[in-house]
């Protein structure tokens, strides 16, 4: 039997205002910081148009993208039962970079700025799909992870395929954009373009948490309980085909977000899946947020991706999760 | 609630599970579904509560076709308590027996104070309430058990399906569970539970049905069913049907050849 | 006997006399080959203006990409070769042109098989690209072609008027915000237009790159961009495409100056020098 785990008694108001109140810290300090110093350097004109059209879409995309793969994070170790899902690991980012490449480079989102998320959202659903096909709802964690890496890497295949065949010089170089993600120089078009299916997809992702909080008990249990499993499916797969879609469309695959903010705040969620979904939304973006302003603060010395900067956090964090399941599984 | 099956034909992974079963569970009775492992008892009951469609054969509620309920309705109406135990999340036991009350609260409602006696009602009837804020994952086999059922109490169900209830309790905690179900066959409520103790069912239910193969091989009061010849075809045992301090006990003397 | 010795000696004679033209042939042939093969854009493009088609087997596919190569018409048509040695081979060439980065690999196999292979530096300032073009015109057997477009070069760049005391500022902006920093041969074309390069002011990346709010914060007197947005499909153009940028480039001056006059180092350079040269005066006229 494991040690009595620690659970901090937090009201769900109590965290929530926590919560939003960091998130609207991380959203102010990402506004002030940056290349140009705190807005001192420029003046008049220059900072207003280094305030609105590069560090705001800078910020905006961090509390969005964020958000979306906290929240999908959550929704999906919700809906599959299992701790280890997130939209990178189950495979989903990858789909959803492979959209997006093939929408620009077989030009259609020359003619149509939309196709661009469009792309991302398609490729996003059809990876979440495979996965959930091959794994199974009742598959366990390892199953889950092979699909995952299954999908992941006949995505990266693809991509790379796409790249090279596109006999543009930048091949590698755009190869290392998909795949560590970056939330830079990003402008105001592709927040307008992005946006709006990152917050249906959010939304939809907002409503199963009955459904999820339902699940524990099995589905079985939860069907008994009125719940629609298949509705349930279905919102959970467009739900993070739009948002985590869209979002890599514009920013690349930043991995971990929706793998480590559900985590850590599950207990103050009192572990339930259907608190865990707004609270990960919130820590989403307050992660994604401060690690970007992090990035900006080592410019000087060290040029990372963000992708690099979540894979740094979350890659030992990934490691104490599996020594902490080992010590439950021994006798 | 009265629930009715009439010719129910069922086909799990191209096995025939049920074969033209016929059951029938009365308001204010315990009725007990007994059988050897693989009769389909599980089976017959995820059909009753409407998780399974069957190929052939219908299932009224109260006169009414299972498919004509609205899943809420169904839901406020029967409760369903599945064999496995699964509790995927650490949540107390006070969360998990709040899921009972999903069904009374549309999206977006909090627990309303109706909700909040159901779930103190349940958790004292199973002699849970000690054990609210524990979480449920940390408890023991027998706990864990005790706090689902105090689930499907807490939603103040018509009728509650019970797959194998018993099991792993200890005597205390099984006479407790039992007895409750009888309290609650005795407000007239429908209570079906599928049971592999022969005594339990004895005891405590009005009605047994016994299944063999898919199909209802007897059905009726406990004396009637729990016959040595029927232990003898169905179980391959050589049974007796005993009273002991006025208490229905029914033994396995030995298998039989 | 004796006219057998005479007719030895005649047959001897004849072999001697035969052996000079033989090896002359041959030295003549191999002072001008016949069938060369190019692995580098920048060599492509020498070869192309300095040798007839006819003596060339193969070039890279850039040769003939109007978006990097100031000579894709006469390109055309060309084999190409992507630069893999089996593919050199198949051309059974007696001279390999290569750069000195990207198919070091194939070089070695190639010179390891006896192939002639001559590398050529990359040019990094306009010194350079006169060694560039005499290395290329002694190996193919053009010297004298070669001088006249040294030459010609010189002869455009004199042309030009001289920098002022002060100079104006000049950046070229690039795809993912990539500049062109000291010692590079854009850094070249802009000294020699009179600009001062400003990407030394920026707080640049280890891979050269400006943020663009540096690139606001601090702009230079001459904002040059090196592609239109739409030449290549990568996201990586998105910088060009930045709206920010477009608002700058409404309130300052800036110019569009295409990859191919200045990636490589030919001759070329001058037509991108000579742009900036003519956007220079024109700052200078209405700084007056």
């Amino acid at each position: 039997m494991k040690a009595p785990s620690a659970r901090p008694d937090v009201k769900p108001v109590r965290l929530f205002a926590a919560l939003g109140l960091a998130a609207a810290a991380a959203f102010a300090l990402s506004l002030a910081v940056g290349p140009a110093g705190l807005g001192i350097a420029a003046q008049g004109e220059a900072r207003a148009l280094i305030f609105t059209e590069i560090r705001l879409p800078r910020a905006l995309l961090g509390a969005l993208v964020g958000g979306a793969l906290g929240l999908s994070g959550a929704a999906l170790q919700g809906y599959l039962r299992n701790p280890l899902a997130e939209p990178s690991l189950v495979g989903v980012s990858g789909g959803a970079a492979l959209g997006a490449v093939m929408a620009i480079h077989l030009g259609l989102s020359q003619v149509l700025a939309l196709a661009l998320p469009i792309g991302g959202l398609a490729g996003a659903a059809v990876a979440m799909l495979v996965v959930v096909a091959l794994a199974g709802a009742h598959g366990g964690p390892v199953t889950l992870i092979l699909a995952g890496l299954a999908v992941s890497s006949i995505a990266t295949a693809l991509i790379s395929l796409a790249l090279n065949l596109a006999q543009n010089p930048f091949a590698s170089v755009e190869m290392v954009f998909w795949m560590m993600g970056a939330l830079a120089d990003r402008s105001l078009t592709q927040v307008w373009l992005a946006a709006p299916l990152i917050v249906a997809g959010i939304a939809l992702l907002l409503t199963v948490g009955r459904a999820l909080d339902a699940l524990t008990l099995g589905e079985d249990a939860a069907r008994s309980l009125g719940i629609n499993i298949q509705r349930t499916r279905l919102a959970v797969v467009a739900g993070t085909a739009l948002s985590v879609g869209a979002a890599t469309a514009v920013t690349g695959i930043i991995g971990f977000v929706g793998l480590i903010v559900p985590h850590v705040l599950r207990p103050f969620a009192h572990h339930r899946p259907g608190l865990l979904l707004p609270a990960s939304l919130l820590g989403g973006a307050v992660m994604l947020l401060i690690a970007d302003v992090g990035l900006r603060l080592l410019q000087p010395w060290m040029e990372l991706r963000i992708g690099v900067l979540t894979a740094l956090i979350g890659a030992p964090f990934f490691v104490w999760l599996v020594l902490r399941t080992r010590s439950e599984l021994a006798p | 609630m009265r629930i009715e099956a009439l010719g129910l034909h069922l086909s799990l992974r191209s096995r025939a599970v049920l074969c033209g079963l016929d059951f029938v569970a009365h308001a204010g009775e315990m009725t007990a579904v007994i059988g050897p492992n693989g009769a389909g008892k599980t089976t017959l009951l995820r059909v009753l509560a409407g998780l399974l469609t069957p190929a052939g054969g219908t299932v009224s509620l109260d006169g009414r076709r299972i498919a004509d309920w609205q899943p809420q309705e169904l839901a406020r109406a029967l409760a369903y308590l599945p064999q496995e135990r699964i509790v995927h999340w650490a949540l107390s036991a006070r969360a998990v027996v709040a899921l009972g009350r999903l069904p009374y609260q549309p999206l977006g409602a909090g627990v309303s104070a109706a909700d909040r006696e159901a779930i103190s009602a349940a958790l004292a009837a199973m002699d849970v309430a000690h054990l609210a804020d524990r979480p449920v994952l940390e408890m023991s086999g027998g706990e864990r058990a005790r706090v689902l059922v105090a689930r499907a109490l807490a939603q103040e169900p018509a009728a509650l399906l019970a797959d194998e209830p018993a099991a792993g309790l200890d005597p205390a905690h099984q006479l407790t569970l039992f007895r409750h179900f009888t309290k609650l066959a005795s407000v007239g409520r429908t209570v079906v539970v599928a049971l592999h103790d022969l005594s339990l069912a004895a005891r405590f239910c009005h009605r047994i049905v016994l299944m063999q193969a898919g199909r209802a091989v007897a059905a009726g009061t406990p004396e009637d069913v729990l016959r040595v010849e029927h232990l003898a075809a169905v179980y391959g045992i050589k049974g007796r049907y005993a009273t002991l301090d006025g208490v229905p006990v029914v033994l396995a003397t030995d298998l039989l050849p | 006997m004796r006219r057998t010795a005479a007719g030895w000696f005649w047959l001897l004679a004849a072999v001697i006399a035969a052996a000079p033209a033989a090896s002359g042939a041959r030295a003549a042939a191999l002072h001008k080959p016949g069938r060369i093969v190019s692995l580098d854009l920048c060599t492509d493009q020498l070869l192309v203006e300095l040798v007839h088609r006819d003596r060339i087997a193969a070039v890279t596919h850039l040769a003939a990409d109007p978006a990097v190569s100031a000579i894709p018409e006469k390109a055309r048509g060309i084999a190409i070769t992507h630069g893999a040695a089996e593919d050199v081979l198949r051309y059974d060439s007696d001279l390999v042109l290569a750069g000195p980065f990207g198919v070091s690999a194939t070089v070695n196999l190639l010179r390891r098989l006896g192939r002639n292979v001559v590398v050529v530096p990359l040019a990094s300032d306009l010194a350079g690209i006169r060694d560039s073009v005499r290395a290329v015109a002694a190996a193919v057997g053009e010297g004298p072609k070669g001088e006249a477009m040294v030459a010609a070069f010189d002869r455009r760049l004199s042309r030009l008027a001289a920098p002022a005391e002060s100079p104006l500022t000049a950046v070229i902006y690039q795809i993912g915000g990539s500049v062109s920093g000291p010692g590079s041969l854009a850094d070249a074309a802009l000294a020699a237009a009179g600009f001062r390069n400003m990407s030394a002011a920026y707080r640049l990346s280890r891979g050269g790159q400006v943020p663009l709010e540096s690139l606001i914060a601090q702009p230079p007197d001459l904002l040059v961009l090196s592609s239109q947005a739409d030449e290549y499909r990568t996201v990586l153009a998105d910088n060009l495409r930045h709206p920010a940028l477009a608002i700058l480039r409404q309130r300052r001056p800036s110019l569009e100056l295409p990859w191919r006059h200045w990636l490589c180092g030919t001759p070329h350079i001058a037509d991108a020098i000579e742009r900036l040269a003519q956007a220079r005066a024109g700052l200078e006229a209405r700084a007056r």
